[in-house]
């Protein structure tokens, strides 16, 4: 057993002391960071009206609705009388940034009521304060009609339930989906570079011969491997969260929507966390397996491509689900598909104890069954010498 | 006065399947090889035995077999008082088993791999500690103990590789091809060596094709031929009236036939 430990501290070495390795096992976090507020940020420059500027507004018969959702805005604006044609005319010649007419009592109590909204997307302050406004609108409509508007009456300010709903149905249907992704990836670099490569290099043979056994050379990288890779995946984890606000900005789009990811109470990081770790774990034994019957690193990264969309397609689950995990304890004994429909359920804001249960001992089940197969394989000179 | 028998090897026998790739090359419609073909043969306690043959004869296999990275289809060997089926644990902790398939990881230096294979072998720190400094200063390692063995040459990473086969003072070492690829001065730093565990009461085998170095090294020789053992003997008796090239050729023609 002495040996296990032997190992594990001379793959730890491997990995967090060559600065390229320790580079490759950091960079994706940091990566995902810049990148999603980069695109969170390019994204809102397109959306979000800029504060700055005076856009030059017709409005024909003016709701209460339209001054409120501007200061929500906080956007300057300076009103223009014209007529209906006039107006249209000046939005043609981008001397005029947007036109907004609302029928007869559009603030009243009643049905049939419309909001017009005329602008020039040649120009890109219009096509701002439109998209900002048409959001608004159809954020409190009940019908998604621009040009015929229906007023929902009442609902203008809406209650802080609705937002905190909105948010946790966004984060269930992508960070599932991305964090899998994340996860695997981690994985895969590490399980090909240490066995695969190993392998290839020849350096396999030289621990093979020593009276070590075999099942502990396995476990040794096994664990060593599982411990990489959930460093690199909680690097990624932390990169992708922080830069969820960015991302999203739904703070700037929503007006008064507050990404706040204090919703989640620390239990529900935990149970995250749980997830993470039985997934990393996992993965890490099943790409281990494929890069011990691959014969070099590329042998080993084309293995592992088909697994790679199989845990893709299982995270798109989370996707197609609405913002809703399964409830079907049944499907929870499914390995992968199983750990994101949990990571759907813990940020959708649920809890199911039995399905959390059976995720976790399943996948504990499919790792003690991978390392008993791959201590097997490790006694198989067909698989380890096959070069 | 014969000393006693180290290595007991009975009807080893390996096969390899041969992939259609492979049968074109070979230019046959057989889905086996038979590698090794019922091959027995004995080496006593303090000699080097020299298993000689061309290539593809399967000496490299039958040392792998000896080192217990393959197992034998059927046949076994005991290697001190170790059958190498039943225990290939306790024969590895026996054993020194040298071959340049065996690699070092580019990463380490020879410093940190010492001290990684002495563990794995169980050794204790201050013994470790000890031989170490004799082996590198010996080798001549202690020179680029520090350096990442990736950036060492050819010669430097087999003296490397020679000293940690050999961290846990094994009594029988197993050497393939053992001056294979290497200049002419770390070669005769090798068999200098090798006649030095043999001085120490190690027995010692090696595979080569090369007749000068069995006729410098060997007490006894098998030759191998198509898997099989075709002779075996003293050294001296077997090359009392001619020289070893030419009890090669004579029993390889015997073998093989004229067209060889």
């Amino acid at each position: 057993m002495r040996e296990i430990f032997v190992i594990v501290k001379k793959e730890l070495k491997r990995f967090f002391t060559d600065k390229r390795m320790l580079m490759s096992l950091i960079l994706p976090g940091v990566l995902i960071f810049v990148l999603y507020s980069l695109m969170g940020n390019l994204i809102g420059e397109a959306m979000i009206p800029s504060q700055e500027y005076t856009y030059a507004v017709c409005v024909e018969n003016e709701s209460e609705t339209f001054k409120t959702y501007m200061d929500s805005l906080k956007m300057k604006y300076e009103k223009v009388e014209l007529s209906a044609e006039e107006a249209e005319k000046k939005l043609v010649d981008k001397e005029l940034d947007l036109f907004i007419s609302f029928s007869d009592d559009f603030d009243g109590v009643g049905s049939n009521k419309n909001v017009v909204i005329k602008y020039n997307s040649a120009k890109t302050e219009s096509a701002k304060i439109y998209t900002a406004l048409q959001t608004l609108y159809t954020q409190n409509s009940i019908e998604n009609v621009i040009y015929k508007y229906t007023v929902n009456a009442g609902v203008e300010t809406p209650d802080l339930a609705t937002e905190e709903d909105v948010m946790r149905m966004m984060l269930t249907m992508f960070v599932p989906f991305i964090l899998m992704i994340f996860l695997v990836t981690g994985s895969v670099a590490v399980a090909s570079e240490s066995i695969a490569g190993e392998k290839e290099r020849g350096t396999i043979a030289t621990l093979l011969v020593t009276p070590v056994k075999r099942e502990y050379i396995a476990l040794g990288k096994i664990i060593a491997l599982t411990i990489t890779a959930l460093f690199s995946s909680l690097v990624s984890f932390v990169g992708l969260m922080a830069s969820l606000p960015n991302l999203l900005q739904l703070e700037n789009l929503g007006a008064s929507v507050n990404i706040d990811l204090n919703v989640y109470g620390t239990s529900t990081f935990i149970g995250m966390l749980g997830i993470i770790l039985v997934s990393v774990m996992m993965f890490t034994m099943f790409m281990s397996v494929l890069s011990t019957f691959a014969k070099s690193v590329k042998e080993a990264s084309q293995f592992v491509t088909p697994a790679m969309i199989v845990v893709m397609l299982a995270s798109i689950t989370s996707m197609i689900g609405g913002g809703k995990a399964a409830t079907n304890p049944a499907l929870y004994f499914i390995p992968i598909y199983n750990c994101v429909q949990c990571l759907a359920m813990l940020f959708s804001g649920e809890f199911y104890g039995l399905c959390y249960l059976i995720t976790i001992l399943t996948d504990i089940l499919v790792v003690v069954a991978g390392v008993i197969a791959l201590a097997k394989m490790f006694n198989n000179e067909k698989i380890m010498l096959n070069k | 006065m014969q000393s006693e028998n180290v290595l007991v090897a009975t009807g080893l026998k390996k096969t390899f399947k041969l992939s259609r790739k492979q049968q074109r090359i070979e230019r046959t419609n057989q889905t086996i090889k038979v590698a090794v073909d019922d091959l027995s043969f004995t080496a006593r306690r303090g000699e080097i035995y020299g298993l000689l043959g061309p290539n593809g004869a399967g000496k490299t296999t039958t040392l792998r077999m000896l080192a217990t990275l393959i197992k034998p289809d059927s046949g076994d060997a005991v290697i001190d008082g170790e059958s190498i089926v039943k225990n290939p644990e306790k024969v590895r902790g026996k054993i020194g088993f040298l071959t340049s398939e065996l690699k070092l990881e580019d990463f380490f230096t020879p410093e940190y791999l010492y001290g990684y294979f002495s563990e794995l072998y169980g050794i204790e720190k201050s013994v470790a500690e000890e031989r170490k400094k004799t082996l590198f200063k010996k080798f001549g390692i202690d020179k680029f103990a520090e350096v990442k063995v990736g950036d060492l040459s050819t010669g430097m990473k087999q003296k490397v590789s020679l000293v940690i086969s050999i961290v846990h003072e094994p009594d029988f070492i197993i050497f393939d091809e053992p001056t294979n690829g290497l200049d002419v001065i770390t070669a005769k730093t090798v068999t200098d060596f090798l006649e030095d565990l043999r001085n120490e009461g190690k027995t010692i085998i090696i595979s080569t094709h090369i007749f000068s170095l069995v006729e410098k090294l060997c007490d006894r020789v098998g030759i191998i031929i198509n898997g099989k053992m075709v002779k075996e003997g003293d050294l001296k008796e077997l090359t009392a009236e001619k020289n070893l090239e030419t009890v090669f050729f004579d029993i390889y023609r015997e073998e093989v036939g004229e067209n060889a």
